[in-house]
């Protein structure tokens, strides 16, 4: 009797295990079975001429400096600059004008100056970039709108820079000059 | 059980569903429509020595502290005023300190004369001269100023007369034939008198009055010549008393070329000493004025052993005038003003205070900071307030510039408002030095002090590269 019921209770759970297996397999089935649909799009770059640049001219790139010259090399299209001035160990050096930014577009640009890497050098206490009547903190990082630039405008860079050195020294900053055609968004 | 239905399509449920569906993809979409571009700087700065330092200018009564390698700066004044001599009018004073004969300064018209080195001349007359009708005359050359209407003579006599009509004072001269004598006449018997008497080829008396003088006794002499003949003469004892009434008459116009003194023998010697004369052109060599205070201003004249010679204060004019009259001419002289306690000036010196000299009290026109170039380029350079501070109710003016003392034009402050921030520019050329200059108003509360941030500027014309260091001036009553 007792393996009469045995058997019985082994053919039910048999019967449970194929159930569960047909049920894997055909869910397997379906997923191989997956269905893709493609769209076609087509993405085109069309690059032209930057509308917003750097330019030295008429500024006082390349003028006499403290000790040696206001350095001002710009990339070929003026996209990128590199700039190096001898500001005074002691007091506040200002430099007027050491380039421009301009809009050789036919609309408007919004601009915001971001600090990637900083002044730390303890001696200088305050370092500013000066353009129109916003300044920029160089010994912060971090993103600063300077508002907008209409088509065919320019806008003069000054930099102030206030050291406190017993003796002579180095440091450097990286900025990125960010522009867009909205200003919504503040660039990341 | 019933199922509960399906909503239609369209229901106002799946509507708004649709609609947040459609403002989240909107969004997306305008999200990703930011256009950002990038361009990159990097920004090298290399310092090196500050080509231009401060520097102390040694100015008496400004102390000047020196920060940062002399690129800073605090400036005290203490001495904000100063007395300037506007006007001498004495064109001979001579307190016979030295030989007046042997260096030339007076001559004489007979051998009668000496020098003694206690600081007087003396003359022993025994006989007439023969020129200058017979009066025995010492003369200097020096004239007048042209222009002048009128002359003062001042001098201290001594006499010892031994007869009648025996004279010693004075003279004023046209010539040695046209001249007046102003003193002490020995009269008849007791009499005495104080006398102006005129040689004009004859002598004859223009003015006289009793007055008895005591033998061997200084007294001091003032006579007075207008050019257009009106002539005075008061005596004064050697503390200054009037002594008698002064005299006076008008005379005979003649202009005044020669001043000196003289006697006149009569009968036997007359013997005179005369000390520390003084002759003015247009002004009474009796007092030393000084102007440009405010009224209740006390000057203080000492000599030079720091002995007070008088002292004077000023009325609702300004004007303080000093009698010196017991000593016109006061050498290594020094001026203090003071308003009761509270000194308003410091002791200000000069090599020699002279009866008829006009002072005048000024702002001081003081250089109170240096700054020397020491670079092989040269900077234009100028100056900036960057705030003040003025105590309550003060109103005077303080200016400030750079570079040269004249032409310039200055920071002005009037009281607590500043009329012109910044200065005009000088160029200082390379290894120069050049100076910061102020004047600044006498001011009668020391304990009062105004606090003025200023900036030092200068900068490469050519470029622009402009430097600027804090300066800040302590102006102390």
């Amino acid at each position: 009797m007792l393996l009469l019921l045995e058997m019985s209770r082994t053919r039910n759970n048999t019967r449970e295990l194929v159930v569960l297996t047909i049920l894997i397999a055909v869910a397997v089935s379906v997923v191989n079975a997956a269905v893709f649909v493609y769209y076609p799009m087509d993405v085109t770059a069309s690059w032209s001429k930057r509308p917003i640049y750097f330019d030295t001219a008429g500024t006082n790139a390349g003028g006499p400096d403290l000790s040696g010259t206001i350095t001002v090399v710009l990339s070929e299209d003026g996209t990128d600059a590199d700039i190096t001035v001898h500001p005074s160990r002691r007091g506040t050096t200002l430099y007027h004008n050491i380039m421009t930014i301009k809009n050789d577009d036919t609309q408007t640009y919004y601009l915001w100056i971001k600090v990637e890497t900083a002044f730390d050098d303890s001696s200088i206490s305050e370092a500013y970039l000066l353009a129109g009547s916003t300044q920029v903190d160089l010994k912060q990082t971090g993103v600063t709108s300077m508002g907008s630039l209409d088509a065919g405008e320019e806008l003069s860079v000054s930099l102030r820079l206030k050291v406190s050195s017993s003796g002579s020294g180095t440091d450097s900053a990286s900025i990125e000059l960010v522009y867009s055609p909205q200003s919504t968004e503040t660039p990341p | 059980m019933q199922a509960n239905p399906l909503p239609p399509l369209f229901s106002t449920y799946n509507y708004l569903k649709l609609s947040i569906l459609f403002v989240i993809l909107t969004t997306i979409m305008v999200v990703s429509a930011a256009v950002f571009a990038y361009s990159t700087s990097s920004l090298a700065a290399g310092w090196a020595d500050p080509p231009v330092r401060l520097q102390d200018p040694g100015t008496l009564g400004v102390t000047v502290d020196l920060y940062d390698d002399g690129a800073s700066a605090r400036v005290d004044v203490t001495s904000q005023g100063t007395l300037t001599r506007v006007r001498r009018s004495a064109f001979i004073w001579d307190d016979y300190s030295d030989d007046p004969f042997t260096s030339g300064r007076l001559t004489v018209n007979m051998e009668a004369w000496s020098w003694n080195p206690a600081g007087y001349v003396a003359v022993t007359a025994r006989s007439l001269a023969q020129t200058w009708g017979g009066a025995c005359v010492a003369y200097y050359s020096t004239s007048p100023p042209a222009g002048a209407n009128m002359v003062y003579v001042l001098v201290k006599e001594l006499h010892i007369t031994n007869a009648n009509n025996q004279y010693s004072g004075l003279i004023t001269a046209n010539s040695p034939m046209l001249f007046n004598l102003m003193g002490y006449r020995r009269g008849t018997g007791s009499n005495r008198f104080i006398t102006i008497r005129r040689f004009s080829g004859a002598w004859s008396t223009v003015a006289s009055d009793s007055l008895t003088l005591a033998e061997n006794t200084w007294f001091i002499f003032l006579g007075r010549r207008e050019y257009s003949g009106t002539v005075g003469f008061t005596v004064y004892d050697t503390a200054g008393v009037q002594q008698g009434s002064p005299i006076g008459a008008a005379d005979t116009a003649f202009q005044v070329n020669l001043v000196g003194v003289g006697v006149y023998r009569a009968g036997v010697t007359i013997t005179a000493h005369f000390d520390d004369f003084v002759a003015c052109a247009d002004a009474n060599p009796r007092f030393v004025n000084v102007t440009g205070l405010e009224e209740g201003w006390t000057v203080y004249l000492y000599d030079g052993n720091g002995n007070p010679v008088n002292q004077a204060t000023a009325g609702p004019d300004g004007k303080a005038s000093l009698n010196v009259l017991t000593r016109p001419i006061v050498r290594n002289a020094s001026f203090e003003i003071r308003l009761g306690e509270a000194i308003i000036l410091p002791t200000q010196s000069f090599s020699e205070v002279v009866g008829g000299d006009v002072y005048e009290c000024s702002v001081k026109h003081t250089a109170i900071l240096g700054f020397k170039n020491q670079d092989s380029k040269a900077y234009s350079v100028y100056l900036r307030v960057e705030s003040i501070q003025v105590p309550a109710g003060y109103s005077g003016s303080i200016n400030l510039w750079v570079g040269p003392t004249a032409g310039a034009t200055p920071i002005q402050i009037n009281g607590s408002s500043v009329i012109v921030g910044t200065s005009s520019e000088t160029v200082l050329n390379p290894f120069d030095t050049s100076y910061v200059y102020g004047t600044f108003p006498l001011c009668s509360t020391p304990s009062s002090q105004i606090v003025l941030a200023l900036s030092l500027h200068y900068y490469i014309p050519s470029s622009k590269v402009e430097v600027e260091y804090p300066v800040e001036v302590n102006i102390h009553g």
